[in-house]
């Protein structure tokens, strides 16, 4: 499931695109709905009228599910140390592989994937996702 | 100033003729302000009282039929806090006028929306972002910052990074209207976005649904609101440029070139002809690969993947080329105040001429896949058609401006670096719908493309950059000979050198604003010397467009608006 938001969506477009074709790497299928999908790709800066949205499509996620955070305001806020950007979605959401880059090469993500699909071959604890809840601050939208 | 001296007799005509509640009296324009800024921008200072009177005769008497902006600029140790700053343009003359009020902590300004449409989102913006309130406005909620944010983020003692974290997305709401419901009738709520294909993130469309028909709708924007303003304020002129990438990130060159061609106005330099024929080169391959972005993207929404994969190409072909300017692809960062970052490297003309005949090859190809397929015309044609007058009134600009039969275009109207010399055309639609904008979107990459061509088969020699100390690094290996740390750009708090100070202190606005015309539609870039540019809207009309459509109809038209703000 892409969460492309901003500049980093449209690279993860390119790895996509008929050049860095994804789909080499058994990853292929996009999936914009948060049932059908197993792997939550934020690309892109996440702001703070954003985030109860990012945890809600999280949580609809079936499980096994896995989240890579692509480029550095995904992953930190990046440059935007602003009042109206979330400084990270680990704040809210646990991640399984950040990928630095503003915005990382396709290279990078391709690599990202690789990575958490070695994550899984290997078993790997990901004591992030079963130490993790709902953030206090963000209510459930029901 | 030959407009200012026409607009003072028109104005004070006005006021000795016109009676009744929207009258001008000859008092109040007796403190009227009229000047021209030392780079020629005519401005205009009233009181806010007159505020309506004013906006009303400039809009009937046919002189601006654009509001472009509407935004503030705060003064916290003066005795009225804030400037209210209007800014009007004509699309027949090409004039463009700034009006300017001034408004204190807890007064109210008279709300212009009865008279610019457009003026409705500018209005809840600078409200958002300043707390000035625009009284009479129908809607005067947040338009940015999250429905939870308390405070106005761009007051000067706001900090910028002082953030507040949002509980809940905003839940669907609208108000009962015994008029939709009734007779048996019920309305079911749909949510569309901002997580969702077609609205990239950034946008979020709150619809009550009658079977398949969209009964009305609300949207909500400000999902990436990355809060730009507030980091350029915080960040030296130089820092700002790469901000600027991530405006419009599927055309960051034409963003670069926006910023910096402003701070250079307000400098009052010119950059040599190179660095003007490097930046058109760059600004034209960037409305390409705009488009393509644009056209590939939602033929994927409309169900036409081959589309996308097609353009894609092309679209890696022109990072390449950024890649050998700066090795970037995305966020480029290629130009400096004073002229590009480095000089094309050898032989880097030659291969723009190469992209650009692939490029010109592919676009055939997809005019061949999409122009007269049957499935592509009926699912565009007729969707968000558009009038002309009603694309000016809610403040249309770049090609779904175009699409919809106004053939106004920057670059022609008020030609800036070389694009007077060039031989392009522009194109224009008939109806505004999906397909026109299409259609527009498919010529314009053939001219742009032309362009390029003319531009490279006539690179002008000489250097990229200009090299006053004052405003521009000097290169790497020179910097032996300049070890001292001189006043410049890049030292200090944000100075300027002596003769643009001079400039500064003569211009009583301290105001500047430079205008290009970008991927998909016009950037005004405001630097004020205390802070406040804003970015034009293209979306504020689907509220009131998506009355009685399908939700399909709604998505497709939604792509072709382009979305994409950061
Ligand atoms: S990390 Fe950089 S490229 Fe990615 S969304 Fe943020 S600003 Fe854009």
């Amino acid at each position: 499931m892409p969460y492309g938001t901003a500049c980093c969506g449209i690279e993860l477009m390119s790895v996509m695109g008929p050049k860095y074709d994804l789909a080499r790497f058994g990853a292929e299928v996009v999936r914009f709905s948060p049932r059908q999908a197993d792997l939550l790709i934020v690309a892109g800066t996440i702001t703070e009228k954003m985030a109860p949205i990012l945890v809600h499509i999280y949580e609809q996620m079936l499980d096994p599910k896995y989240v890579i955070s692509m480029g550095a305001c995904a992953s930190s806020g990046g440059f935007y140390r602003s009042y109206h950007v979330l400084q990270g979605i680990d704040k809210v959401v646990p991640v399984d592989v950040f990928v630095p880059g503003c915005p990382p090469t396709p290279e990078a993500v391709l690599d990202g994937i690789m990575t958490l699909q070695r994550m899984i071959a290997e078993h790997t604890p990901r004591p992030w996702r079963e130490n993790w809840k709902r953030p206090a601050f963000i209510k459930s939208p029901l | 100033m030959e407009q200012i001296e026409n607009l003072k007799s028109d104005l004070s005509q006005f006021a000795s003729g016109a009676r009744g509640a929207e009258a001008l009296p000859p008092q109040t324009l007796e403190k009227f302000k009229f000047f021209t800024t030392p780079v020629g921008d005519d401005v205009l200072e009233i009181p806010r009282e007159a505020v309506t009177a004013l906006f009303r005769h400039l809009k009937e008497s046919g002189r601006y039929d654009f509001v472009m902006d509407v935004t503030c600029v705060d003064y916290p140790t003066r005795e009225k806090r804030f400037d209210v700053v209007y800014h009007l343009f004509s699309s027949k003359t090409f004039s463009r006028l700034r009006v300017k009020t001034q408004v204190g902590e807890g007064e109210t300004v008279k709300s212009i929306t009865g008279i610019y449409r457009a003026a409705n989102w500018f209005e809840r913006e600078a409200w958002d972002m300043f707390g000035v309130v625009f009284e009479g406005h129908p809607n005067l909620t947040r338009l940015l910052t999250h429905h939870e944010f308390v405070g106005h983020p761009l007051r000067k003692d706001y900090d910028a990074d002082h953030q507040q974290h949002c509980s809940v997305a905003m839940p669907l709401h609208f108000a009962p209207d015994a008029k939709l419901v009734g007779e048996g009738r019920q309305l079911v709520p749909l949510n569309i976005g901002p997580s969702h294909p077609a609205t990239h993130g950034t946008l979020r469309v709150m619809a009550e649904i009658d079977g398949e028909t969209i009964a009305r709708a609300g949207v909500e924007i400000g999902y990436l609101h990355r809060c730009f303003e507030k980091m350029a304020e915080t960040h030296p002129y130089n820092q700002v440029i790469p901000y600027t990438d991530r405006l419009n990130y599927c055309s960051a060159p034409l963003n670069n070139v926006a910023y910096c061609k402003t701070v250079e106005r307000m400098l009052g330099v010119e950059i040599p002809p190179k660095a003007q024929a490097m930046r058109v080169i760059l600004s034209e391959l960037s409305r390409v690969i705009d488009h393509i972005v644009c056209i590939g993207a939602n033929a994927v929404d409309l169900g036409a993947l081959t589309g996308f994969f097609h353009l894609f190409t092309y679209r890696e072909m022109v990072y390449t080329l950024f890649e050998k300017l700066c090795g970037a692809r995305l966020t480029v960062s290629l130009t400096r105040i004073g002229g590009m970052a480095n000089d094309a490297p050898e032989g880097w003309f030659d291969d723009v001429l190469d992209t650009v005949k692939k490029i010109r090859a592919g676009v055939d190809t997809l005019d061949g896949l999409l122009t007269g397929n049957k499935i592509w015309q009926q699912r565009t044609q007729g969707v968000g058609a558009i009038s002309a007058e009603d694309a000016i009134s809610w403040g249309y600009t770049g090609p779904l401006l175009r699409a919809a039969g106004v053939g106004l275009d920057l670059r022609k109207s008020q030609p800036y670096y070389i694009y007077d010399q060039l031989d392009f055309k522009v194109p224009v639609g008939t109806t505004g719908d999906v397909f026109d904008r299409y259609l527009v979107r498919v010529a314009e990459m053939r001219e742009s493309l032309s362009i390029i061509e003319q531009v490279c088969k006539n690179v002008p020699a000489g250097d990229y950059t200009i090299r006053d100390k004052a405003i521009v690094l000097p290169e790497k290996r020179s910097l032996r000979q300049h070890r001292r740390p001189h006043e410049s750009l890049y030292v200090g708090d944000q100075r300027a050198s002596s003769s643009c100070r001079r400039n500064l202190r003569r211009d009583r606005s301290g105001q500047w604003r430079a205008w290009i015309l970008l991927g998909e539609r016009w950037l005004g870039t405001s630097v004020s010397s205390q802070g406040s540019p804003a970015v034009l809207l293209n979306l504020s009309i689907v509220p009131g467009s998506n009355h009685g459509r399908t939700i399909g109809r709604c998505h497709r038209d939604l792509g072709f608006d382009e979305p994409d703000r950061g």
